[in-house]
């Protein structure tokens, strides 16, 4: 954990703002996941496609004897499709859980609020409404999605409006 | 809320319903007793235990209630409908207060004044002067009660025992005696002073008690999480028998599994079971409600109150119901002076109807009312704009009356306070279909009217065929799988037919709509069927709406699990569910009938007039026959046999050896010639000859007759004495007729390399 002695003394400095996040690799970029809003991580899935599904749906997974929507969030930012086994971080949100589908699922980071800064003014407007500003780490950014708003029920009301 | 309190609401509710159920029978037998002493029990109880939780409001009516209904025990007030329209009014008024004490805890501010009034109105005249004499004159009385019994309402109800004597303030010492001496033993002291018969109540409540050491209250919630465990379970054993197919040391073990698992999901569903009269018990209640409102005079019946439903699905159909029997009120049967007018008894008849079709629960709701005219919804429906003028044109009878359920759509002519603004039915189909369910309505004009719903004994696990399309798994629900139909590659570029684009298939001789599932799911496909590989057509009856649906293969029929799906999964509106299958896999659960709709599929007059036609016989032994003269001699085919009736010149028909054949469409038939036709047509080349040809297992044969006569229906002949059924012999148009054996005519010499499977029709599995 190359954060780890970073983390620890920014934990040592400010304590009371510091958070928990589950970084998660898609393509290039290091995304992050408050952890509170995970139930749980699965490991290479293969999620079986729903078709005519909307775009954003990666598909089904069998999960404790429920069936999860999942979302591709390769789809969501505009990137080709992974072929081959992805990870799948179980989210709770108000309409039940869904599963997000990510290249692979790295450690858990504790980052601070001093390191917080907002959306970009330049984000252009669909992914303004998926990402919640970012953390300056060491090695680059992490850039923060917000569980709520990638709630398959959300992006359908989204779409259709 | 503490337990005591639960309990407390819980039983309190169970009282008034049947409190409900019995005031609506006392209407029509008044004079019966044990109605009234049930009645009497149930408010008797709540304002006991009341009075012992201190919720003061509830008590005061519940008391003035029982005044009134002590009263009706003994005799002294007849109970008329404005009687029982006050106890129903106590009802709602109980109800409510313990809604409320059930939301917030405790009980709300508010005046029950003008009810308690009303209650106190109703009781015998001499009485009430009697009792305000009392209240008036003795107030030694008040006094001392107040004294020994701190918190009973300020106006007992007056004592039988004393009622007899004159003077009443005389009698006072006497009065008050008992109660003292009942208070410490129960919380209700002057209840027990006052009504003698509570200690008979007591005892006749005991056999019940006796009842209720044998069973349990149970949580819902419970049952619930107990149903999806089983279903995981059952998911488990698919994919342990699966697993285990080939392991011949795990055959026992993985059969026990089997069998213990479908054991204990029949009694946990069992478990969820309940009667169908908990919901048909409100029934009672609502009808009285809306006849007197709408001025109809109605009867109801209630039929197969025992058959039994699971918990949820009886929740879910509770409002379906009352929407459908407010319609039958309204909109069903008349007012008194038009029936009298149309020679009707002005008294209409309401029936619910419950009984357990295989694995479904259907109920019925019919009145013998106006019906509904199925011209006046077309007009009706055009006007709101629900269909077009075009399309509402093409719509046969029993579509029209299908659109009933449109949302938006009534043929009331104004908006009563009861229904007419058309959302009823609407909320009835989507309710009903909802929880799987399908309800279709069928009336004739003048007759009456019949709703049937077709309700799922169970949502959680259903019976279904897996089949294969762009490489993934689908379920399909064997309801509405009638049969299946396979077509090998050699047939593949014969076997559809097209017009304009809509492909379609002879199913014994009539056209059925077809619908790829691969272009339906991945829309662009090129679509036809494959030459390289066996193609099935699922033949799938969506509330009469028949299609056959093409699938690339079949697996197993398997038990599923339903798993709901998102709302977003949902809004593609052509999958109901998912479920895991035995190998793991993942698999979506097709929904015919949302198919149906979205390909275009409605129902054919060909299915309408086969239905009527089907209405009109009762045997289900009966077959369908093609009758035909063979040399003026009347035979029959069996018309499922049946592929195609030629009219061909002779000249066709060759000659291998002495055996007449046919070519037909790349075939060669052996044609059947018993009467001789041929060899009498042999001197004229031009001759017309008429050929039936059949299908006898998986070959053709043709059968040459010299007319076509008729298609009917005959029932099988048996033998006088040993009750066999006879063999080709049949009864049609009342002449004993023999029925062509197919299988007895022999096969062409040289046969082999010739195509001969031709197509398999299997019958689904039930």
């Amino acid at each position: 954990m190359t954060t780890g002695t970073g983390a620890v003394q920014q934990r040592k400095q400010k304590n009371e703002a510091l958070a928990e996040v589950c970084s998660v690799r898609v393509g290039k970029t290091l995304y992050g996941v408050p952890i509170q809003h995970i139930l749980e991580i699965v490991g290479s899935a293969h999620p079986q496609p729903i078709p005519l599904a909307p775009g954003y749906v990666g598909g089904l997974i069998h999960y404790r004897g429920d069936v999860l929507t999942t979302v591709s969030l390769r789809y969501l930012l505009e990137m080709p499709p992974q072929e081959g086994k992805q990870d799948i971080l179980v989210l709770e949100s108000v309409n039940g859980c869904f599963g997000l589908l990510v290249d692979s699922v790295g450690e858990v980071l504790t980052v601070s609020a001093v390191d917080y800064e907002p959306n970009p003014s330049t984000l252009d407007e669909r992914r303004r409404a998926l990402l919640a500003g970012a953390y300056k780490l060491k090695e680059g950014l992490l850039v923060m999605l917000d569980p709520e708003r990638l709630d398959p029920a959300r992006l359908g009301e989204a779409k259709a409006a | 809320m503490d337990d005591l309190t639960r309990e407390f609401l819980i039983e309190s509710q169970e009282g008034l319903d049947r409190m409900e159920r019995c005031l609506t029978e006392l209407e029509e037998r008044p004079q019966d007793t044990g109605l009234l002493a049930d009645i009497f029990r149930s408010v008797h109880t709540i304002k006991g235990t009341t009075g012992f939780l201190g919720f003061k409001r509830l008590e005061k009516l519940a008391h003035a209630g029982e005044n009134l209904l002590g009263q009706l025990r003994d005799g002294k007030v007849t109970a008329t409908a404005e009687v029982i329209t006050a106890l129903l009014k106590l009802l709602d008024g109980l109800r409510e207060m313990l809604k409320t004490i059930e939301a917030q805890g405790g009980e709300s501010a508010g005046d029950d004044s003008a009810l308690i009034a009303r209650l106190e109105e109703l009781q015998a005249p001499a009485q009430q002067a009697r009792v305000k004499a009392v209240a008036a004159g003795a107030g030694v009385v008040e006094a001392a009660k107040a004294a020994v019994a701190p918190g009973s309402p300020a106006v007992a109800p007056p004592p039988p025992v004393v009622s007899s004597s004159a003077s009443a303030a005389g009698f006072a010492p006497s009065e008050a005696k008992p109660v003292p001496a009942a208070a410490p033993a129960t919380s209700e002291p002057a209840e027990v002073a006052t009504d003698v018969s509570a200690v008979a109540e007591a005892g006749r409540a005991r056999p019940q008690g006796g009842a209720a050491e044998s069973t349990l209250r149970v949580d819902v919630a419970l049952l619930n999480r107990m149903m999806n465990l089983v279903g995981e379970l059952v998911l488990t054993r698919n994919q342990v028998l699966q697993a285990t197919a080939s392991d011949p040391n795990m055959t026992l073990l993985s059969r026990r599994l089997d069998m213990v698992t479908a054991d204990l999901r029949e009694s946990v569903m069992k478990a969820r079971m309940q009667p169908v009269s908990n919901v048909f018990s409100k029934m009672p209640r609502l009808v009285r409600d809306l006849t007197h409102t709408l001025g109809r005079r109605a009867r109801l019946v209630m039929e197969g109150q025992e058959t039994e439903l699971d918990k949820s699905l009886l929740e879910a159909i509770k409002d379906p119901l009352t929407h459908a029997v407010r319609n039958s009120l309204d909109h069903g049967i008349e007012p008194p002076d038009v029936r009298q007018a149309a020679g009707k008894d002005p008294e209409g008849v309401l029936t619910l109807r419950a009984l357990q079709e295989g694995s479904h629960v259907v109920i019925e709701i019919s009145d013998d009312g106006a019906g509904i005219s199925p011209e006046k919804i077309r007009a009706k429906a055009i006007e709101r704009g629900l269909v077009s003028a075009e399309r509402a044109a093409l719509l046969v009878e029993r579509e029209l009356l299908q659109l009933i359920f449109l949302p938006g759509f009534s043929t009331a002519a104004q908006v009563t306070s009861v229904s007419g603004r058309g959302v009823g039915m609407d909320v009835v189909r989507t309710n009903v279909e909802k929880i799987g369910g399908k309800v279709e309505v069928d009336s004739r004009p003048g007759k009456g009217t019949t709703m049937r719903m077709r309700i799922p004994l169970t949502l959680a696990i259903i019976p279904a065929l897996i089949v294969r399309s762009i490489d993934q798994s689908f379920a399909l629900p064997q309801a509405a799988l009638s049969e299946l139909v396979h077509i090998p590659p050699e047939q593949a570029a014969a076997a559809i037919e097209w017009i304009e684009g809509a492909p379609l298939y002879r199913l014994r001789g009539n056209l059925l709509p077809l619908v790829f599932l691969d272009r339906l799911l991945r829309p662009g496909r090129e679509c036809g069927l494959s030459a390289e590989r066996d193609n099935f057509i699922a033949v799938l009856d969506a509330d009469g709406r028949r299609f056959g649906l093409i699938v690339d293969s079949l697996a197993d029929p398997e038990e599923i699990v339903v798993k709901p799906l998102s709302s977003v999964l949902k809004d593609i509106g052509l999958f109901s569910g998912a479920t895991v299958l035995g190998n793991a896999d993942l698999a979506l659960i097709l929904d015919p009938g949302s198919i149906a709709v979205k390909t275009g599929v409605t129902m054919s007059r060909a299915e309408e007039a086969a239905q009527a036609a089907e209405e009109g016989e009762v045997d289900a032994s009966r077959m369908r026959y093609l009758v035909v003269e063979v040399a003026s001699r009347q035979a029959a085919v069996p018309l499922g046999d049946v592929l195609r009736i030629e009219q061909l010149p002779f000249s066709r028909i060759e000659y291998i050896g002495y055996r007449p054949v046919l070519n037909f469409e790349g075939q060669l038939l052996p044609v059947e010639d018993s009467g001789g036709i041929l060899a009498a047509a042999q001197a004229d080349p031009e001759a017309q000859i008429i050929v039936v040809v059949c299908r006898d297992g998986n070959r053709h044969v043709g059968i040459a007759v010299s007319h076509v006569l008729d298609v009917t229906t005959g029932a099988d002949l048996f033998e006088a004495g040993t009750g066999a059924r006879t063999e080709g012999v049949t009864l049609l148009k009342e002449r004993v007729t023999g029925v062509v054996d197919l299988g007895g005519v022999p096969a062409l010499p040289a046969t082999e390399g010739a195509p001969q499977d031709w197509q398999r029709t299997a019958e689904a599995m039930a």
